[in-house]
């Protein structure tokens, strides 16, 4: 373990790291992408280093609860923390052209700011803010340097953010006028029950499922995600999507009682079938494949939803939790990014008419090849380490039918990668197109996949950190 | 359908006010933020809140008009904007009203950490101003967008600075020490409302319809 | 609750659902954008309410996170208008 750095720099540092890169990317216009790309490294390396942290809080402006705001790293923050960077740096460094965008090197840095800021945050109205640095980044990195199609689905996304973060504001206002504090450890010790403790959930929940993207709120997510450019829709999928849904835990795990997700749970257990199924059958369907993989996500955040219907029975369901937010999004990044190099080079995304793109794209086919099996669950990747625990827990529960519903999602999701698969195989038309993105983007999304499958060999350290009591 | 969920969120709306109106309310932290202000340098517990007990919150808002400014100006259409306002009767009024609106700004700007005042308020007010001038033909500076994009980062730049400033003196982020708080305070507020103006002007800026 | 507060609450309370519903359910995206003032609005005024405190003693966070709020409301406003002219320039060509 590295000497530990206090956790008052540490967890200041990956706030403000990504900002200073912002001003950056403002001050260097011509280096915008490399500002942002040598950011989202920093920002991996910086991540690494607060392992050591793992633990520690500091309270900004060194006011404690009930006046400040804090920042806290315990093992689930640092988990969270540790997908998303690599997403990141990996996707930033296969999208130097995207990253040239006007604007786009800005609002990269400015999401990584607010994707490690939810993730750290501690106090209800901060998180908040956070949402909304997250949300208006995304929905703006949506429509840069795309066209029509791409413009409306940020713009619908822009509302779905607002209404969402509105909803969740709501939520917090009640819970601020109830107990006058807004620090999640304060509020959880006041013991709000009854009406005063459901409402506020209860729009919260609305409000993070619709940004999540959890059916049946998922309307949006198809378009943006299908239209952005690769590395956008990387980080939409893989990152974004999970702070939602990362707030919707804590909210859940840390300042609800136990009782009061024992009760949700069947809610969340519903949502989350319809997801998987609605998903998985759309993926099938889908003609574009931007599309079939937008699809995908719909159908894995069911899977975190069904582990959350199971989280107040069994602790495990919340490691099954994470390790299905990490292994998705370090397989769905890592197949958007190689995704858009095969869309690329057949010059279209219609998966009828997908061809072979050539010897040259070996990493990228592989990467598409690992990411598929890590989301349809194949051992022994992270997908299969997240169904595994579930399915363990949710029989330790007493619903048998869990292990064999994980087991046919799987089986849907096999039969539309493998749609995928076989338009690889065939022969492309005599006039094939040339790698045109360089070997760096194939690596990234090959390096991304491959994360999927080591997390499924992590299962062990994966439930120390997460349930280790803070 | 529409009726539907229109009748839905009706009925919503009723459940939030009977809970709210069912939960008493509690105390709230007035007194406890009163108490503590005399660490802040400030006697306006408003702008305790904002610039000090809450900085955070504050510099992460002021992120959000950044990023909100840089990404309008990125994705707006990139046409000219006519001057809207014509006539002897604008022009007169932007002359006449501009040095006192940025007069009026600076001095609430000052009074803000006494009385009610402060960057955000100075900040609305010199944004009126400059899109005054923008709309009556006279544009004001900042005129390039990169410049204009520098400067709705001078809030977010103060807030770092002194930030890591005082953390490398006293270890925590953004924790001012309680004889200079007040000035520090001061010069944030000052760099938070040239920012935010320059923000809401590149907003009014990508905003405005063409023909 | 004073009766005071009573209809101010419940008008914050209208117009988060008013707003909610303009969000929700209008066709046109400037109605939208609207829409979602008006529920912050809704938001922010039940904040200003909870500031109120017995014998006129008011609660300055409350008023602190309805700055930050609208601040934030106005730059999204700002960004969405942004988009909405895009679209529409957009799908001209």
């Amino acid at each position: 373990m590295p000497s530990a750095a206090s956790p008052d720099a540490v967890l200041a540092a990956l706030v403000v790291l990504p900002l200073v890169a912002a001003l950056g990317t403002l001050v260097l216009p011509r280096l915008a992408p490399a500002v942002a790309t040598a950011a989202s490294w920093a920002n991996l390396a910086l991540v690494a280093f607060a392992f050591g942290t793992i633990g520690g809080e500091t309270w900004l402006a060194g006011w404690s609860a009930p006046l400040g705001i804090g920042l806290r790293l315990d093992g689930l923050a640092w988990v969270f923390l540790a997908f998303s960077a690599p997403v990141f740096a990996l996707a930033a460094s296969a999208g130097r052209a995207t990253l040239a965008e006007d604007g786009a090197a800005t609002l990269w840095t400015t999401l990584i700011a607010g994707v490690n800021a939810i993730f750290l945050g501690a106090d209800l109205f901060n998180l908040y803010v956070g949402l909304e640095v997250v949300s208006l980044s995304a929905a703006a990195l949506t429509a840069v340097g795309a066209g029509a199609a791409a413009a409306r689905a940020a713009l619908r996304y822009l509302f779905v953010g607002l209404g969402g973060s509105l909803l969740y504001l709501m939520a917090v206002a009640s819970i601020y006028r109830a107990t006058g504090a807004l620090d999640i450890g304060l509020v959880a010790s006041m013991g709000l029950q009854g009406p005063a403790l459901a409402t506020p959930l209860a729009l919260a929940t609305a409000g993070l499922l619709l940004k999540g993207g959890v059916a049946p709120f998922h309307f949006w997510l198809p378009p943006a995600h299908g239209n952005a450019a690769p590395i956008v829709s990387a980080a939409l999928s893989a990152v974004v999507v999970k702070t939602a849904l990362y707030v919707l835990l804590r909210l859940w795990l840390d300042v609800a009682p136990q009782t009061a997700l024992a009760d949700a749970a069947p809610i969340f257990r519903a949502l989350g079938l319809l997801a998987v199924v609605v998903g998985g059958v759309a993926a099938l369907r889908a003609l574009r494949l931007k599309a079939l993989i937008a699809y995908s996500t719909v159908a894995q955040l069911g899977y975190m939803a069904l582990a959350l219907g199971f989280a107040a029975e069994a602790p495990g369901a919340t490691v099954a939790f994470v390790a299905f937010a990490a292994a998705h999004a370090l397989a769905k990044s890592g197949l958007f990014v190689a995704a858009g190099m095969i869309a690329k080079a057949n010059g279209h995304d219609e998966v009828p008419r997908l061809t072979d793109p050539g010897t040259a794209y070996g990493p990228a086919k592989a990467a598409l090849a690992i990411s598929g099996g890590a989301l349809a669950g194949l051992p022994p990747t992270g997908g299969f380490l997240a169904k595994w625990t579930l399915a363990q827990d949710a029989a330790a529960a007493g619903a048998w039918w869990v292990a064999p519903a994980l087991v046919a999602a799987g089986l849907l999701t096999a039969a539309y990668m493998a749609r995928l698969a076989t338009a690889m195989m065939r022969d492309p038309p005599e006039n094939a197109a040339a790698d045109e993105g360089g070997p760096l983007r194939g690596w990234s999304a090959l390096a991304l996949a491959s994360a999927a499958l080591l997390l499924g060999f992590l299962g062990a350290p994966l439930a120390a950190l997460v349930e280790a009591e803070p | 359908m529409t009726v539907l969920v229109g009748v839905g969120f009706a009925l919503v709306s009723l459940a939030l006010f009977a809970a709210l109106v069912a939960t008493p309310e509690a105390p709230g932290l007035g007194a406890l933020a009163r108490s503590e202000i005399a660490a802040t340098g400030v006697s306006n517990p408003v702008t305790a809140v904002l610039l000090d007990y809450r900085a955070y919150d504050t510099l992460l808002e002021l992120v959000v008009v950044l990023l909100a400014a840089v990404a309008a100006g990125a994705l707006a259409p990139r046409e000219p904007a006519p001057a809207q306002l014509d006539g002897p009767v604008a022009e007169a009024a932007a002359g006449l009203l501009t040095p006192g609106i940025v007069l009026m700004a600076g001095y609430l700007l000052w009074i803000g950490s006494k009385a009610p005042g402060g960057a955000f308020q100075a900040a609305s007010l010199l944004a009126g101003g400059l899109i005054l001038l923008e709309v009556t033909g006279k544009t004001p500076p900042p005129r390039s967008e990169a410049v204009t994009r520098a400067v709705a980062g001078l809030g977010v730049l103060a807030f770092l600075g002194v930030g890591v400033a005082v953390a490398a003196a006293n270890g925590v982020f953004l924790d001012h020490p309680a004889s200079i708080a007040g000035s520090l305070i001061l010069a944030i507020e000052s760099a938070a409302t040239l920012g935010i103006a320059a923000g809401l002007l590149a907003l009014f800026r990508a905003g405005t319809a063409s023909a | 609750m004073s009766p005071v507060d009573l209809l101010y609450t419940a008008v914050a309370v209208a117009l988060f659902g008013l707003g909610l519903g303009a969000l929700a359910l209008s066709a046109r995206p400037l109605k939208k954008l609207l829409g979602a003032n008006v529920m912050g609005t809704g938001v922010f005024s039940l904040l200003i309410v909870t500031a109120r405190g017995p014998d006129g003693a008011t609660d300055p966070v409350p008023h602190a996170l309805v700055i930050t709020g609208i601040v934030v409301t106005v730059a999204a406003t700002g960004l969405g208008l942004a988009l909405i002219r895009r679209t529409r320039s957009a799908s001209k060509d």
